[in-house]
C-alpha cells in the first residue's frame, strides 16, 4: 500500500474544553502569520468516513505551510463525552475552546474555518465567536431539519434489515427524543439538544450573519450538474461564491478511496487565492 | 483512567499512531484495537473508543491503533475502489504494523499479555497478526470477522453463496409485506444489485432445492491462521450478530464444515448477539458485546495477575 512521511510537524494531544472534558487535536505546523486553518469535523459515521480526507487536506495545507488544527468534538471521535445531552451550541463552544488552544500554543490569531457536511453548520455559527476571517464550505448540509430526517432514516433502514419490518417510525424516533429519550443513529445515542440544534440550522440564513467571506464547493454527481436550488439562490450574496465540482459523495461509504478529491481540492484552491488579498498578513 | 497519544516508527522511518488507555491500576494485559476495515482506529460508532474506555477502567491497558495510511497515520491510501483495499487487508496487509505495534508495547510493558482484536476486517488482520510467528499475541477477539474475500482489481465480484443467497431471500419475501420496504423500492434506495445478485443465484443456479455447498470466495488463510490459533494455545473469541451476512457465512463456511457446528471449542468460543446487524449498531447489542469480551477476559485475561507492570510516561502528553 502506498505510503509517505508525513514532511510538516505535526503535534498532538489532549485539551480541555470548557466543560472539563478532554478534547483530541492535532496541530499541523504553526501558524508564523497569525494565520490558519479550524477543521470542523461533520456528523457521526461521515466523520468516521471522512476522516482520511481531513488528514490528507490538512497536510496538503501544511506542506504549502498553512497551520491547520484538527480537532474532535466532545461526543466525538478519540474526544471524552458522548451526544446524549449536548448540541451543537456546545460544539461551537468546543471549536471557541479549539481556537484558544490554537492561539495560546500555535500562534493562531487569524482562524480560517472548514466544514463538510454539517461540519460546515458548526464552522458557520462559530466564525464570530472565533473572529474568524474566512469559511470553506464543502457541500455544507443547507436544511437541517431535512438532514435529520435522513438521520432518523438510517435508524429505520436498521430495523428494517434486522427485523424486516419498521417498529418505529421517524416520527415515533422523534418522539422519543421529545420525551427525553435518545435515538439510536448508525450507533451513536442522540439527545433531543442534538436533534433540535441541527433542525434549527438553516445555511442560508445563518451565512448571512457571519461577516467574512464564505467559500462554497458543491460536491455534483454528474458533469454539467448544478449545485441544488438552496444552494443557486445563495448566488450573487455579497462575500459568497459556489463553485460545483464533480466528485463521489466520500462522506458516504465510498466505492472508491481517494482523499482528499483531487476536484475539490483544486476548487478549494482557487477560492483561496481569491481571499488572500483580504486577509492582512497572509501569505499562504 | 488516562489517555494518551502513542505512536511508534517503523524501519522505514514512518509512524504508525494511535490512542493509549491506561487504567489506573498496574498493568497485566494489553488489548490491541483495530480499524474495522478501512474506518480509522475509533472504530463504527467509536466503538473502539467506547470498548477502550470500559475495559481501561476495569484495569487493562487498551491501545486503538491505526496502520499506515489509515487515521492518523503516517501515509495514504489510493486512490483505488475500496473493494481493492479492503481485498488488500483480508490478503495480510496490516499484519506487520499491528505486530511492530504488539512489539512496541511489550517493550513498554514487559511480562503483559496481548489480547488483538477488531470489527470485520480488524478481526482478520489480528486472526492473521496473531498465527504469524512469533506468536506475540496471546488472545485474539474477533467481531463479525470475514472468512471470504473481496474481489481484486480486474476480477468480477464473486458469486452470492448459496448459503448466502437463501438468507436473503428469506428476508425479501418477509419484505413483501412491508410497506417501508416498497417505499424504499419506488424511491430508488434498495440495494437493486444485491436484489439482483439474489434473484441470478436462486433462480439460474437453482440452488433453491439444493444443499448448501462451499464458499467459492472464501479465505484460504482463514482457516489455516483458525488452526495455528488453536495449535499455539492462542484463546479466540469470536463474535457475530445473528442479522449480519457475517454470521450465515461463517456458520456455513466454517462452523458447520470445520467445527462440526462446535461453539466453545479447543481454544475458541464463539458468541452471537440475536439479531444483531454487521457494525452492532443498537446500544443493547454492544451493550452484549462488550459484556461478552469483558467475561472472556475476565476468564483467560485477569486484570490482575502476579505479573504486573507499572506503566511509564513515556506517552505524549502535549496540552
Amino acid at each position: 500500500m502506498p505510503a509517505c512521511a508525513t514532511t510538516t510537524m505535526e503535534t498532538r494531544g489532549f485539551f480541555p474544553n470548557r466543560r472539563g472534558q478532554q478534547l483530541y487535536f492535532c496541530a499541523h505546523g504553526r501558524a508564523e502569520n497569525g494565520v490558519g486553518w479550524i477543521f470542523c469535523n461533520p456528523f457521526l459515521e461521515e466523520k468516521t468516513f471522512t476522516h482520511s480526507v481531513y488528514v490528507a487536506l490538512a497536510r496538503q495545507l501544511a506542506a504549502e505551510g498553512q497551520f491547520v488544527l484538527r480537532f474532535d468534538y466532545a461526543g466525538d471521535g478519540d474526544s471524552e463525552g458522548d451526544l446524549a445531552s449536548i448540541g451543537l451550541d456546545e460544539w461551537v463552544d468546543d471549536v471557541s475552546d479549539a481556537a484558544a488552544l490554537g492561539r495560546d500554543s500555535f500562534g493562531l490569531t487569524r482562524p480560517r474555518m472548514f466544514g463538510l457536511r454539517l461540519g460546515a453548520a458548526v464552522a458557520l455559527r462559530s466564525v464570530r465567536a472565533v473572529g474568524a476571517v474566512q469559511a470553506l464550505l464543502w457541500e455544507p448540509v443547507v436544511r437541517g431539519a431535512n438532514y435529520f430526517q435522513d438521520c432518523l432514516m438510517l435508524n429505520v433502514t436498521t430495523q428494517l434489515a434486522v427485523y424486516k419490518r419498521v417498529m418505529d417510525d421517524r416520527r415515533a424516533l422523534r418522539e422519543r427524543l421529545d420525551r427525553g429519550e435518545t435515538v439510536n443513529i448508525a450507533g451513536h445515542e442522540i439527545g433531543k439538544l442534538m436533534a433540535e440544534s441541527i433542525e434549527a440550522f438553516v445555511l442560508a440564513d445563518t451565512i448571512g450573519t457571519v461577516g467574512c467571506p464564505v467559500d462554497i464547493v458543491a460536491v455534483l454527481k454528474t458533469d454539467g450538474a448544478t449545485p441544488n436550488r438552496d444552494l443557486q439562490a445563495l448566488v450573487g450574496r455579497p462575500g459568497i461564491s459556489i463553485e460545483g465540482r464533480r466528485a463521489v459523495p466520500f462522506w458516504l461509504e465510498p466505492r472508491v478511496i481517494e482523499a482528499p478529491p483531487a476536484t475539490l481540492w483544486e476548487a478549494s484552491r482557487q477560492a483561496l487565492r481569491r481571499h488572500v488579498a483580504d486577509i492582512p498578513g497572509d501569505r499562504s | 483512567m488516562k489517555e494518551s497519544v502513542f505512536e511508534v516508527q517503523g524501519e522505514d522511518g514512518l509512524i504508525r499512531r494511535g490512542i493509549l488507555a491506561l487504567p489506573d491500576s498496574p498493568v497485566a494485559t494489553v488489548v490491541v484495537l483495530l480499524p474495522a476495515g478501512l474506518k480509522y482506529h475509533v472504530g463504527p460508532h467509536r466503538q473502539n473508543v467506547k470498548l477502550a474506555r470500559r475495559f481501561a477502567s476495569a484495569g487493562f491497558a487498551v491501545l486503538r491503533v491505526d496502520p499506515l495510511g489509515l487515521g492518523e497515520s503516517d501515509g495514504v491510501l489510493g486512490p483505488a475502489p475500496a473493494r481493492v483495499l479492503w481485498r488488500a487487508v483480508e490478503d495480510g496487509a496490516f499484519i506487520d504494523d499491528v505486530l511492530l505495534a504488539c512489539q512496541a508495547l511489550q517493550a513498554r510493558f514487559p511480562g503483559a499479555r496481548l489480547v488483538v482484536g477488531g470489527l470485520c476486517g480488524g478481526a482478520i488482520t489480528a486472526q492473521l497478526a496473531a498465527a504469524a510467528p512469533p506468536h506475540a499475541i496471546q488472545g485474539v477477539i474477533s467481531i463479525a470477522t470475514a472468512v471470504t474475500l473481496s474481489a481484486r482489481e480486474g476480477e468480477q465480484r464473486p458469486p452470492v453463496s448459496d448459503a448466502l443467497a437463501r438468507h436473503h431471500m428469506k428476508g425479501y419475501l418477509r419484505k413483501l409485506v412491508s410497506k417501508d420496504a416498497w417505499l424504499r423500492i419506488v424511491r430508488g434506495k434498495s440495494d437493486f444489485r444485491a436484489i439482483w445478485g439474489t434473484i441470478r443465484s436462486m433462480v439460474i443456479r437453482g440452488i433453491a432445492c439444493r444443499k448448501p455447498d462451499g464458499y467459492p470466495n472464501e479465505n484460504p488463510r482463514f482457516m489455516e491462521s483458525f488452526r495455528a490459533l488453536q495449535a499455539a494455545g492462542i484463546e479466540h473469541l469470536l463474535i457475530f450478530g445473528t442479522g449480519d451476512n457475517r454470521w450465515v457465512e461463517f456458520q456455513a463456511a466454517v462452523l458447520q464444515p470445520h467445527l462440526n457446528g462446535v461453539l466453545d471449542g479447543k481454544h475458541y468460543r464463539v458468541v452471537t448477539v440475536a439479531n444483531a446487524n454487521h457494525e452492532i449498531h443498537f446500544s443493547p447489542w454492544q451493550d452484549q458485546t462488550a459484556q461478552f469480551i469483558g467475561e472472556w477476559l475476565d476468564r483467560h485475561f485477569p486484570a490482575s495477575t502476579r505479573q504486573v507492570v507499572l506503566p511509564d510516561s513515556r506517552e505524549q502528553v502535549v496540552a
